[in-house]
């Protein structure tokens, strides 16, 4: 595993964070060897379980006895549980006006 | 005079409903001892400016006798730093949240709340819990109360301290892959990581999503029990549609069977539990003399007491470290996207947007917490996703394959807590994966969503200075009752 400065500074880019030319040296050292440790997953085969590929998939009806790693659906329905406490969501933003939040403009 | 040392929740219980002392007598000895040992542990961030109001509303309650289902009343808690206690400052130990005030509080706050509990302050830890020892906090280090010179572990190391230094009765810590009984072990303390879902992760600031926990740091086993009672709930219908229904719970328990329980027997007696050791973690080339002959030690007494100790087999689970390096960075990319400097937190004035995420994300957030951002962006990212990601959640599925055969045959798994008793301050920080390590016993209940407890086995005398060290069992899923008799019975064994 080789994880270049340039790689990181893809990386920070990508996840919006601005590094020093130092920061990124010693994080593209540290995620170097952090990544030669966890690559020894590459050798894990599914084995008897072929049909397994790790993918996140069909869970759905998995019964309780497989919990925890089914997913839990429900709804998409507005409901009114936070809503006494909206107002007080939109003040803990950084700006906010009129119980809205603020941000810069986006479009010139 | 209050001893603190050796309170209880029962033993504050009795006293304070006996009149003995009040509530506020009781919040006023601890805020003492905060105020003494504090300023060189720093574990407490903060002492609540209302913690003697809370306690003063918990002694009108007593004294109005609606104790009955206040299980908790009057008693003091520490609160880790990214648990929501609404109006009151949650910070996850980080610069970008140094100003947040909560807006509403965590489901097991609130149910604490409901028990009568009082919560004095709020404790150090990892920043946004990603670390094992808090020197990734904003605030500074917590030391650990046994030799200031070492760390108290992490990420929840507040806690462990504020218990351990006899600043708090209990803390609340959060669990990811250690978190909780980590720190607990390194300060002798009890710390429990409930089943995955058994504890709502609502108004828990979120790391991994898959693998967090509420759960306590107590000094006794009953304590932990005590309030495990209280937190453990569903709350599937509203805040956190992963946590399992009371039916779930039932169901799931009952898919795992004692020797008792096949008997037909409606408790389980603790000399019957079947215990499972694992061979391949005994050899780990980082595990220090002092873990191996303090587990070979409990071991021992284990077998004096009548437990059959059983040698059983997880052939997946070398790799639980890498596939936790894996997932947890994962999810960890995607939660802390939300800080974003537009939703909540403090800000850093760029010229635009863009700049306004660069500028707050790089100088707010802390190297660790933007190392794994990183991390978890890279093994997601094309051409690596099926590589890593895929594969960690494959290796994943198979050491639960592991697990659920092995609980076959056994009904609690036990290891150290970790692979070495607490270490000094500034040891690991220039080498990451060494850092890692010393999650290797504690990843795996996670990643396979199972109870665990970290319980107090004895001392390494290392350079004069007594060193706590820590067992951990784990049981199946929905089988905190299980940790409780064999942790209880190990109390008394150790004596």
């Amino acid at each position: 595993m080789t994880i270049t400065q340039a790689d990181i500074q893809k990386l920070a880019s990508l996840s919006r964070m601005k590094l020093t030319e130092e920061e990124q040296a010693q994080f593209a050292k540290e995620i170097d060897s952090i990544l030669g440790y966890v690559e020894q997953i590459k050798e894990v085969s599914s084995g008897a379980n072929a049909d397994r590929t790790g993918t996140v998939v069909s869970h759905a009806d998995k019964k309780p006895s497989d919990i925890p790693h089914r997913n839990a659906m429900r709804e998409d329905i507005a409901d009114t549980y936070l809503n006494p406490d909206a107002s007080k969501l939109v003040e803990a933003a950084p700006a906010h006006e009129q119980g809205f939040v603020k941000v810069k403009k986006i479009l010139n | 005079m209050i001893d603190l040392k050796t309170l209880t929740i029962k033993k504050a219980q009795e006293s304070l409903q006996k009149g003995e002392y009040s509530s506020v007598e009781l919040v006023s000895a601890y805020i003492e001892q905060i105020k003494k040992v504090n300023p060189e542990v720093n574990a407490y961030l903060e002492v609540y400016s209302d913690a003697l109001e809370q306690a003063k509303i918990a002694d009108d309650k007593r004294a109005k006798g609606d104790v009955a289902s206040m299980p908790l009343l009057g008693i003091p808690f520490a609160i880790k730093d990214n648990i929501l206690f609404a109006g009151h400052t949650a910070s996850a130990s980080s610069k970008i949240l140094e100003h947040y005030v909560a807006s509403y509080d965590a489901t097991a706050i609130s149910k604490l709340k409901e028990a009568g509990a009082v919560f004095i302050g709020r404790v150090n830890m990892d920043e946004f819990a990603m670390g094992g020892s808090t020197e990734n906090s904003a605030y500074g280090v917590t030391k650990n109360p046994n030799d200031l010179e070492r760390v108290s572990g992490g990420s929840s190391g507040g806690s462990a301290a504020a218990v351990a230094m006899d600043g708090a009765l209990v803390a609340l810590g959060s669990d990811t892959g250690g978190s909780i009984r980590q720190p607990a072990s390194y300060c002798g303390a009890v710390g429990l990581k409930p089943t995955y879902g058994r504890v709502s992760r609502h108004g828990l600031m979120a790391m991994g999503s898959s693998l967090d926990v509420i759960g306590p740091i107590t000094k006794t086993v009953e304590d932990a029990e005590i309030v495990f009672d209280v937190i453990a709930c569903t709350d599937a219908d509203r805040y956190d549609s992963t946590t399992l229904t009371k039916k779930e719970v039932g169901e799931v328990a009952s898919s795992h069977k004692t020797l008792d329980e096949q008997s037909g027997a409606k408790n389980s007696s603790s000399s019957k539990l079947r215990v499972g050791i694992v061979p391949e973690l005994m050899n780990l080339d980082g595990l220090s003399k002092e873990v191996r002959e303090n587990l070979n030690i409990s071991i021992e007494l284990l077998k004096s007491a009548g437990y059959e100790i059983k040698e059983i087999s997880l052939p997946h689970i070398k790799y639980s470290l890498a596939v936790y390096y894996i997932l947890m960075p994962a999810e960890v990319s995607s939660n802390m996207a939300r800080f974003d400097a537009v939703k909540y937190g403090s800000k850093v004035e760029g010229a635009d947007l863009l700049q306004d995420y660069l500028s707050t994300r790089g100088e707010l957030l802390g190297k660790e917490v933007r190392k794994r951002i990183m991390l978890g962006t890279y093994v997601l990212s094309s051409g690596y996703h099926d590589a890593f990601y895929n594969k960690a959640n494959l290796a994943k599925d198979l050491i639960t394959t592991d697990f659920k055969k092995a609980f076959e045959e056994v009904d609690l798994i036990l290891t150290p807590t970790a692979p070495t008793p607490a270490f000094k301050i500034g040891a690991h920080t220039s080498d990451p994966v060494a850092m890692y390590l010393e999650d290797i016993f504690t990843v795996t209940a996670n990643l396979v969503g199972v109870p665990a407890i970290s319980i107090p086995s004895g001392f390494a005398e290392i350079g004069g200075k007594k060193l706590p060290l820590g067992i951990q069992f784990m049981a199946p899923h929905c089988r905190e009752d299980i940790l409780f008799i064999v942790g209880k019975k190990f109390e008394q064994l150790r004596g």
